[in-house]
C-alpha cells in the first residue's frame, strides 16, 4: 500500500533528526568515555613492569601508569609526574605499586656486605669511555672489572649517576666492591673497563 | 610565495588537479598531525626519519610522500564525480529511502508554488494600484490646490505604517488602501500648499503615502523575484531529489529539456566542444566546476575526519582536549562547505543553463544540421538527432553540404 505524502515526509524527517541524533549520541558517549579515562594526575601511581631493585633508575619500559595514560599522553604530563630518570628508593617486585613517594630523583646507593660479613665500599667508576654503558647498567647489574685480567669480578652496580649539566654528560657506575678491590684500583692507575656479565640479569 | 609554487606545479599538472589536490594534502597534513599527537611510535617515527639531520633521508622521504600524494590525489579524482552523486541522493538510498527524504523539497516545491503565485499576484495588483493611486491622489491633489483652506489632522495609522517601513516589516494592499481612500478625499477638498500646519500635514503625509505605495511596490517585486530564483534554481520543475544539491544538479538538464527538448546528458560532451571555442566562457565554466568538486572533496574529507576521531579517539583514550573541538567544528565545517557547495553549484548549473542558450545553435552548425526556422522546429530536431544517436533509429535528418 502506497504511503501518504505525510507518513513519507514523517519518515524522511525521522531519518534527518535520527542521523543527527545518532551522532550526538556518539559524541556524548565518547565524551564521558575520555573523561572516565581523564586522571587526576595527585593520584596517579605507577606498576613496576620488572623486578626493580633499591637504587634502580627508571626507564620508560619499567613501568606502567595506574590508571593508564595512553602512550600519546605520556609527553604531555607534567613534568614531576614522569618518573622516567628517578631512583626507586626501595625494592619493590614485577607487577608491585610505586607511589611518588617511593621515587627520588637523587641516586639511591645502599651497599651491602660480602659472603663473609664484611662491609662492602663504593666504588666509583667513571664512564667517559664506556658512555654507551651508562644507558644500559642500572642497579644489581653485574660486571667484571679488567684491564688485560680482571680485578674485581662479579661486581654489583649500586646505581647510575649522570650529571646533565655537562656536555657530553658524564656517567659513573657506583660499584659494590671489597675493600681490597676499591684499594687495588685506586693505587694502580691502569685503563681498566667494565664489562656486563653474560649472566647479568640487568 | 603560494601563488609561484601553484604556476611552478600547474607546469607540471593541470590547475584543476593541483588546485583539487589542495583539500587532499590538507586532509592528510591534519590526519598527520592527530596521528603524532596520538600516537607515541608516529612520534618516535617522525623524530627519526623527518626531523632527522640526514637530509638526504629527509628529501626521499619528502618525495615519496609527494609522489604518493599525487597517487591518491589522481585515484580520488576518478571517484569525485561519484562522492558528488553520493550528495546528491543518487546512490544507495534506494526507492523508499529516497521517497521519503525527497518529500520534504515536494512539500516545499508545492508551497513554493503556492507562494510564488500569491507574490505574482501581489505584485501585479499593487503596480496596477500604485499607477491608479498615484493619478488619483494627483489629481485629487490639484484639485485642492484650488481651494483656500486646510483642515486636516494627522492620520495616525499612516505613523504606524511607516515605522513598520522603518523597520523593513510588509504593508499589505488592504491597509494601504484604508489609507489612500481618505487621504484623496482630504486632499480634493483640502489645499496641501498654504503655509498652515494642517497644509504641511496634509502635504508631508501625502507624500509619506507615495513613498509607503513604492515600498509596498518593491518588496512585493523582491519577494516574487527570490521565491522565483528559488523556483527556478533550486528545483528541476516538478522532479525532486532527496537532497538539496541533488535538486540543484537536476535544474540544467530540466531547463535544456523543457526549452528547448534538448537532453543534456546526451549533447553535454559534444556541446563542451564547441563551448570551448569561447576560451572565457570555458573557463569561467571550468572554475565553477572546480569549486564545486573542491568544496565536495572537503565535506568529504571534514566529514571522514570529524567521524574517524570522534570514535577513535575515546577508543584509545586520547587527546580530551581535542576531542570536543573536533566533535563540535567537524560537523558545523561540513555543513558550511555543503552550503557553500550548494552556492556554487546553483552558479554552476546557471553557467550550464547560458551555455545550452548560447552555444545550442553552434553545436547545430558542428553537426552540419541547417537552423531551424523557429522555436517549435528546434525542439523536432534535438528530439530526432537525439532519436539517432541515442536510439539509433533511422530518422533521417538533412544535413548541410557547404
Amino acid at each position: 500500500m502506497p504511503l501518504s505524502s505525510k507518513a513519507l515526509a514523517r519518515f524522511g524527517f525521522a531519518i534527518r533528526t535520527a542521523m543527527v541524533v545518532l551522532y550526538i549520541t556518539v559524541a556524548i558517549a565518547g565524551f564521558c568515555v575520555l573523561r572516565s579515562k581523564q586522571m587526576d594526575p595527585s593520584n596517579v601511581r605507577y606498576i613496576a613492569t620488572r623486578d626493580l631493585p633499591a637504587g634502580y633508575q627508571l626507564q620508560a619500559s619499567d613501568f606502567a601508569f595506574d590508571p593508564p595514560v595512553p602512550p600519546g599522553e605520556r609527553n604531555r604530563l607534567p613534568t614531576w609526574l614522569d618518573p622516567t630518570g628517578h631512583y626507586v628508593i626501595d625494592h619493590h617486585p614485577k607487577n608491585g605499586l610505586l607511589a611518588q613517594s617511593d621515587l627520588i630523583s637523587t641516586p639511591v646507593i645502599k651497599v651491602g656486605k660480602d659472603d663473609k660479613g664484611n662491609d662492602m665500599v663504593i666504588y666509583w667508576f667513571p664512564l667517559q669511555k664506556q658512555a654507551a654503558l651508562s644507558r644500559v647498567l642500572n642497579a644489581d647489574s653485574r660486571v667484571d672489572i679488567c684491564s688485560g685480567a680482571c680485578v674485581a669480578q662479579n661486581v654489583r652496580v649500586l646505581s647510575i649517576v649522570c650529571s646533565a649539566a655537562t656536555t657530553p654528560i658524564d656517567c659513573y657506575a657506583a660499584l659494590e666492591v671489597s675493600t681490597d678491590s676499591s684499594a687495588k684500583l685506586a693505587s694502580e692507575k691502569k685503563d681498566y673497563r667494565i664489562i656486563l656479565r653474560g649472566d647479568s640479569t640487568r | 610565495m603560494l601563488g609561484t609554487l601553484l604556476d611552478k606545479l600547474q607546469s607540471l599538472f593541470s590547475k584543476n588537479f593541483v588546485i583539487g589536490s589542495i583539500p587532499l594534502f590538507a586532509f592528510l597534513f591534519l590526519q598527520s598531525l592527530m596521528a603524532y599527537r596520538v600516537s607515541y611510535y608516529f612520534q618516535g617515527w617522525v623524530r627519526s626519519y623527518f626531523l632527522s639531520k640526514d637530509t638526504f633521508l629527509q628529501a626521499m622521504l619528502s618525495f615519496a610522500l609527494l609522489l604518493m600524494v599525487v597517487i591518491v590525489s589522481y585515484v580520488l579524482s576518478t571517484v569525485s564525480v561519484f562522492m558528488r552523486e553520493i550528495l546528491e541522493g543518487k546512490h544507495g538510498l534506494g526507492e523508499f529511502l529516497s521517497n521519503a527524504l525527497s518529500q520534504k523539497y515536494r512539500n516545499r516545491l508545492i508551497t513554493l508554488e503556492s507562494d510564488l503565485s500569491e507574490a505574482k499576484t501581489k505584485r501585479r495588483k499593487l503596480k496596477e494600484k500604485q499607477n491608479l493611486w498615484t493619478r488619483e491622489m494627483g489629481e485629487a491633489y490639484q484639485l485642492g490646490a484650488k481651494v483656500n483652506q486646510c483642515v486636516y489632522q494627522p492620520r495616525p495609522n499612516l505613523v504606524t505604517l511607516s515605522i513598520r517601513r522603518q523597520s523593513n516589516q510588509g504593508i499589505t494592499l488592504g491597509e494601504l488602501e484604508a489609507e489612500v481612500r481618505p487621504l484623496t478625499n482630504t486632499l480634493r477638498t483640502n489645499n496641501a500648499e498654504l503655509l498652515t500646519e494642517a497644509s504641511k500635514n496634509l502635504d508631508r503625509d501625502h507624500g509619506t503615502l507615495l513613498q509607503l505605495i513604492r515600498y509596498a511596490t518593491d518588496q512585493a517585486q523582491e519577494r516574487y523575484a527570490q521565491l522565483l530564483t528559488e523556483f527556478q534554481f533550486d528545483y528541476a520543475g516538478e522532479d525532486v531529489a532527496p537532497t538539496k544539491m541533488g535538486n540543484i544538479s537536476r535544474v540544467a538538464p530540466h531547463y535544456a529539456a523543457s526549452r528547448y527538448s534538448m537532453n543534456l546528458d546526451v549533447f553535454w560532451t559534444r556541446l563542451q566542444k564547441v563551448v570551448a571555442a569561447d576560451a572565457n566562457f570555458y573557463s569561467a565554466m571550468q572554475d565553477a566546476k572546480m569549486q564545486v568538486d573542491f568544496l565536495v572533496a572537503l565535506i568529504w574529507y571534514t566529514f571522514s575526519f570529524t567521524v574517524m576521531w570522534v570514535i577513535a579517539l575515546p577508543c584509545m583514550g586520547e587527546a580530551h582536549d581535542l576531542f570536543l573541538g573536533i566533535a563540535i567544528a567537524g560537523p558545523l565545517l561540513t555543513y558550511a562547505w555543503y552550503r557553500l557547495a550548494l552556492q556554487n553549484y546553483r552558479a554552476f548549473a546557471n553557467l550550464l543553463c547560458a551555455s545550452v542558450d548560447l552555444f545550442r545553435t553552434d553545436l547545430l552548425k558542428t553537426l552540419r544540421v541547417p537552423l531551424p526556422a523557429n522555436a517549435e522546429q528546434e525542439r523536432l530536431i534535438w528530439e530526432t538527432i537525439e532519436q539517432r544517436l541515442v536510439f539509433g533509429e533511422h530518422s533521417n535528418i538533412t544535413l548541410q553540404t557547404t
